[in-house]
Order: structure tokens, then C-alpha cells, then sequence
């Protein structure tokens, strides 16, 4: 009896351990292999022990497995995840449980199905996870109600399950592995539906935004021409005077008219169309109609602000809205803080080097914003909730990103932002 | 400090090549120029025989090349070498010379009075940069690449280092912002004497503690933060602080 709990258990550890690792695409270290042997062995003696309640044991192991992979991943969905094993291995040993006595088939027979069956069906699984990973972002609540599935079903395939087996012999009728099945199929369904009406929901709202982003863009472009036809208006005006003080031949009016009049006017139309040309190699209509929209809303203020794009950028690998969102809070907490300065300044980059898109974004600190600590106090405490600066937030959605990094920090009176986010592939050709 | 100015208009050309002729005997006669031109092509045939240390490249070259690609031509030939952008007003493209080809410093052409400063507080940090390069130990500093720049950290200016839910992925505190790399905390340990793991996720520097709660085992750093201490650690830390 040991012997066989024993085989059970190590059949089992290859199953669930081996599947865990293989879908969240962990690395196998000897430690974490360790840790899995003695959570094993735990549960294999506390079913040698109470070999009546089953449950017991089942549920030990889901929760201590649960903790033990959470703790290697810090994602919540392993929980999700080691209950749809346990389901699919129930099935799988189920099915082929029936399949051997209907056919009497062998011992090696019946193992060679339950390994066959689980193999194949964790493989769709994980296709199917890697299929939606990019594409959904399941909110804490969602994940919530997935779990509440994926426990309630694990209940109910439990109780149709073993309850009868407790009583006498196994009874295995055509009919329990039917309903089982057919409850199977019709959660599975369910859950992909659920999902595809999510990502079609996500796609719309990403469309309506880009939309939105896009009008912000046309506007802001028209915004400029209209400067340039002032500008061309201004122009004949501007020969005209010039005119008047060349016939009157005094100098020094044509002196301080050229540069209080000419050179200002032309440095700020000039100006405003770099940018425009600048925005243009920005690819992400998103960020296109964000980044003009805030150009307007810091000329207003007439704060200056210089964006560079030296190359073509057509993708930033993260999320678009996440990225909206981040550079919105950036761009806002810039202008708030350049309204009271004397000369303020604001610069944002977005360059791509060495396959890698690196976001900067600096505005110049007033002499006596100097004390670091003060800008920083609020940052430090993690806990502390958002004071309406909204850095906590923009900082809490990039730490989610493996493939990004963010520097913050005061140098020479500027406050610079630094996000590198690294690339699958861009193009790194260079366009002045 | 030998320094090559690439420049096409001969009157900015001869003005800056004067500015630092005159900044050189005033202030330091170390500094000579070694090669001025109106051609990227001569620098390139000079780097091949030569070396210098800092270079004043007109961005706008009436040539094949501009001052652009000549630049990435010396930070190849030479990651050390300190570039200095001369350019007109409308394209200053700040970030991009600092990320992209680790520029020190750019001089917009403007009027001659202001051109002559910028020159000198361009040579200014040049000369400043090109003392330090052998010295900045390595031993004394983080390394930080962003994009082409690299930024140094210095280690006693460093509050604590803390691991992130995302393996690898570390966050350094220090005296002006804070940076996020990926490496491994124990690599850190050995730093500098007065680092302590004072927990599983955080390094501390002993240096800017403040306070040590030993109630709710945490230690208040100088800048504000409170940084938890393990249970295992929090007697070493004690004893570690009083010496």
C-alpha cells in the first residue's frame, strides 16, 4: 500500500511540478527542486496517513503547492493554473480509467493514456495562455472570478469523482465521465468566450483612443498651419516696416525692430514646426496626438518645450494605453511644475538605441526646488497611497514590465526621467 | 588635452579655434589644438595615424558626412574620446547628443559673446572630464549605461539597493533619484564595507542610517526612507551600527 502511494505520489510530482514549471516558464534551480521534493513528500505521507479523507490531502496539496509556486512567481493566476492540472489529470485518469476496463487493456496501457492525454492537453494549454498573454490584461477581479471557476468545478468533479469511490469499488458508468465531460467542455467554452469578448472589447476601446488621439493630432496640426499663415501675413507686414525704416535710413529702429520683432517671430514658428516634423517620426498615433496635445497645452502657458525623435520609431514594445497613460502623467507633472518658473524649459526625447527605445523627459528645477529630499519624500514610502501626483501610479504600471527600467533623478537643476524599454526589433537606421 | 575642431565656416572656424587658443594660455597651457579643419575627412586620416581627446564638430557639414555620422565614427575609434556639437539654433537636439552618441556638451551658434562662453564652459568640463578619466576608480562606482551614456554612481551616495517582484530587476536609492538595473543584490554585498543586507530584498548602506526601530525592526535611512530588517539580521545590524 505504501509502495503504491508512494509511486502515486512521485507520478503525480512529475505531473503537476513538471507542468507548473513548463507553463509559467520557470527556471529549474536545485533549490526550487528541493523545495518541491519536500512539499511532495509532505503530501504523499499525509495521504499515506489519512488514507479515507482524500480531500484532505487534495487540498493541502493545492494550497501548499499554490504558495510554493507563487512565491517562485509572484503571479497569482499559478493558482488558476495548478487547479486546471488537477482537473485535466482527474479527467485524464478518468477517461482512461473507463477506457481500460470497457477494453481491458494493461497496466502499462492505462499509465502511457493518463501521460499522453495530461502531456497533450497542458501543451494546448500553454499554446492558448501564450496566445492571450499580450493581448488581455486580466484585472484582480477577473482573475478572481476565474479562480472561483476553477474551484468550483475541481469541487464538483471531486465529489462525482471520488465520493463513490470512498463508498465501495470505483464505479465508472458512462454516464459520470459523459457529465464530467460535457461540464469540462462547456467551462472551457465559457472561459474562451469570456476572453474573446474581453480582447474585443480591449481592441475597441484601444481603437476608440487612437481615434481620439488621432482628432487631438489633425487639430493640433491645423492649429500649426494656421500659424503659418499668420506667419506668412506677418511676413509682407514685416517687409513693409522694414521698407519704412531703410527709406528713412535710421538704423537703429531697424536694429531693435529686427531683433524684437523678426527673429522672436520667426524663432517660435519655426520652432513649432520642428516639432511637428520631429512628431512625425513617431510612428504610435497614440503617443502622436498625446504629445501634440500637451505641446498645445504647455504653449498656452508658453512654456517651451523641444521634443526629439532622431529616428523612425513604429513600436514601442508595451502596452499602448499603459505607455499613454505613463508619458500623460509624465508630460502633466513636467508642465505643473514649469508654470512658476522664471525660464522654464521642458525636453523629451525618444530615441532608439542599441535596440532598445529610451523615453527621456527633463524640465528645469528653480534654484530653490534644490532640496532632492523633498522632491523624493513622497516616493520612497511604497505604501502611501497616490498623492495626486500620479508617479506612484505611472511607476507601479512600468515595475510590472520585465523589459523596463526607469531612472529618476535631479542633475544640474534639471528633473530627469529615463524609461528604457527593450525591444524585439527596431529599426535603428538613422534619419536627421 | 589635444583637441580637433571640424568646423566648414572659416570665420566660426577661426573664432573657435581662437576662443580656445585663448582659454588654453590663460588657463590651461596643457590644452593645444591639434588639428583644425573644414573637412571630416581630414579627421578621419588623423585618427588613423593619431588620437586625440576632444573634438568640436560643426553638426551642419556642407559634406557627404555630417558632424553626426563623424561622431559615431570616433566613439567607435574611441569610446573615451569627449564631443563637443557646434550647431544653429533650430535643431538643438539635446537628448539625442547625450543618449544617442554621449555627447559632453553642444554650442548653439548664436551671437560671438555667447559663443565664447559656451565654448569655455564646454572646454571648461572637458578638461575636467579628461583629468578624472584616470582616476574615477572603478572600485568607487556603479556603472549605469542609458542608451549610449553611461552614468556613474557613486557608492557612498548610495542609500539602499532593493529587489523588485521582477527577478533580477533592482532599484539603487542614492542622493539624487533613484535607478533601475538588473543584476543580483549579492554582487553588491562586497561593494563597500559599509553595505549590510540587513533582508532578503534590501541592501543597505550603513553609512546614511539614521534610526533603528528595534521594536518593528526597521531602520530609518537619512533621506526618509524605512527599510524592514530580517530577523535573522536585525542583532548584526545592532551591533554593526554601534561600532
Amino acid at each position: 500500500m505504501t509502495t503504491l502511494f508512494f509511486l502515486f505520489g512521485l507520478f503525480n510530482f512529475f505531473i503537476i511540478y513538471g507542468s507548473l514549471f513548463y507553463i509559467m516558464n520557470l527556471q529549474l534551480t536545485i533549490k526550487r527542486l528541493i523545495l518541491c521534493l519536500v512539499v511532495n513528500t509532505f503530501v504523499t505521507v499525509l495521504a499515506a496517513i489519512y488514507p479515507q479523507s482524500l480531500w484532505l490531502s487534495m487540498v493541502v496539496s493545492v494550497v501548499l503547492i499554490g504558495g510554493l509556486f507563487f512565491l517562485f512567481s509572484r503571479q497569482q493566476m499559478v493558482f488558476f493554473h495548478l487547479l486546471f492540472i488537477h482537473l485535466c489529470s482527474i479527467l485524464a485518469e478518468y477517461t482512461a480509467l473507463f477506457l481500460v476496463y470497457t477494453f481491458h487493456l494493461s497496466l502499462v496501457t492505462h499509465i502511457g493514456l493518463i501521460v499522453v492525454q495530461i502531456a497533450a492537453i497542458v501543451v494546448v494549454y500553454k499554446k492558448f495562455l501564450t496566445h492571450y498573454e499580450h493581448r488581455i490584461i486580466l484585472s484582480k477581479s477577473s482573475q478572481l472570478v476565474l479562480l472561483l471557476v476553477a474551484v468550483s468545478t475541481s469541487i464538483v468533479f471531486y465529489v462525482l469523482v471520488f465520493l463513490p469511490a470512498e463508498k465501495d469499488d470505483i464505479q465508472i458508468s458512462a454516464t459520470n465521465l459523459v457529465i464530467l465531460l460535457f461540464y469540462f467542455v462547456i467551462m472551457i467554452s465559457l472561459t474562451r468566450i469570456v476572453l474573446h469578448t474581453m480582447v474585443k472589447d480591449q481592441d475597441i476601446n484601444e481603437k476608440l483612443i487612437e481615434q481620439q488621439q488621432f482628432t487631438q493630432y489633425m487639430k493640433s496640426l491645423e492649429q500649426v498651419n494656421r500659424d503659418m499663415q499668420i506667419f506668412r501675413h506677418d511676413h509682407a507686414n514685416i517687409l513693409l516696416s522694414l521698407r519704412g525704416y531703410i527709406e528713412n535710413e535710421d538704423v537703429t529702429g531697424l536694429r531693435k525692430y529686427f531683433e524684437e520683432q523678426i527673429i522672436k517671430a520667426e524663432q517660435r514658428t519655426l520652432f513649432k514646426n520642428q516639432l511637428f516634423s520631429q512628431l512625425d517620426r513617431l510612428q504610435i498615433i497614440e503617443l502622436k496626438g498625446l504629445i501634440s496635445t500637451k505641446l498645445l497645452l504647455a504653449d498656452e502657458s508658453s512654456i517651451p518645450i523641444s521634443v526629439e525623435v532622431p529616428d523612425v520609431i513604429e513600436d514601442i514594445s508595451m502596452n499602448r494605453l499603459h505607455l499613454s497613460r505613463v508619458l500623460g502623467i509624465l508630460l502633466d507633472n513636467a508642465i505643473e511644475a514649469s508654470t512658476a518658473l522664471d525660464s522654464p524649459q521642458i525636453n523629451l526625447a525618444f530615441l532608439s538605441v542599441n535596440n532598445q527605445v529610451v523615453i527621456v523627459i527633463e524640465n528645469r528645477l528653480s534654484d530653490s526646488e534644490m532640496n532632492i529630499q523633498q522632491i523624493f519624500a513622497e516616493w520612497y514610502s511604497t505604501k502611501g497611497e497616490d498623492r495626486g501626483m500620479g508617479l506612484s501610479s505611472a511607476r507601479k504600471i512600468l515595475s510590472d514590465y520585465p523589459n523596463i527600467t526607469w531612472n529618476t533623478r535631479v542633475e544640474n537643476q534639471w528633473f530627469i526621467h529615463e524609461i528604457m524599454i527593450a525591444g524585439r526589433d527596431m529599426s535603428a537606421g538613422y534619419h536627421m | 588635452m589635444r583637441v580637433i575642431i571640424c568646423e566648414d565656416n572659416p570665420v566660426q572656424k577661426e573664432f573657435i579655434y581662437k576662443e580656445i587658443m585663448n582659454y588654453a594660455s590663460f588657463h590651461e597651457p596643457s590644452i593645444e589644438v591639434v588639428l583644425c579643419t573644414s573637412t571630416p575627412d581630414d579627421v578621419l586620416t588623423y585618427l588613423d595615424h593619431y588620437q586625440a581627446d576632444c573634438y568640436f564638430l560643426d553638426i551642419e557639414l556642407d559634406h557627404h558626412l555630417d558632424g553626426m555620422d563623424l561622431a559615431v565614427t570616433i566613439r567607435k575609434k574611441d569610446p573615451l574620446a569627449t564631443i563637443i556639437f557646434i550647431t544653429t539654433h533650430a535643431d538643438r537636439l539635446k537628448l539625442t547628443f547625450t543618449y544617442k552618441l554621449a555627447a559632453l556638451d553642444f554650442i548653439v551658434k548664436d551671437t560671438p559673446n555667447q559663443i565664447a562662453s559656451q565654448v569655455k564652459e564646454a572646454l571648461e568640463s572637458a578638461f575636467v572630464k579628461y583629468t578624472q578619466l584616470g582616476e574615477v576608480d572603478s572600485s568607487e562606482v556603479i556603472q549605469i549605461k542609458i542608451g549610449e551614456r553611461i552614468k556613474n554612481i557613486r557608492l557612498q551616495d548610495i542609500y539602499y539597493f532593493e529587489t523588485s517582484t521582477i527577478p533580477h530587476k533592482i532599484t539603487v536609492y542614492e542622493k539624487n533619484g533613484y535607478y533601475e538595473f538588473y543584476g543580483r543584490l549579492k554582487d553588491f554585498e562586497e561593494a563597500s564595507t559599509s553595505f549590510y543586507r540587513c533582508h532578503k530584498s534590501l541592501l543597505i548602506n550603513l553609512q546614511h542610517v539614521n534610526e533603528l526601530d528595534k521594536k518593528k525592526r526597521t531602520v530609518t535611512m537619512t533621506n526618509g526612507a524605512i527599510c524592514d530588517i530580517s530577523f535573522r539580521a536585525s542583532g548584526e545590524l545592532q551591533r554593526r551600527i554601534r561600532d
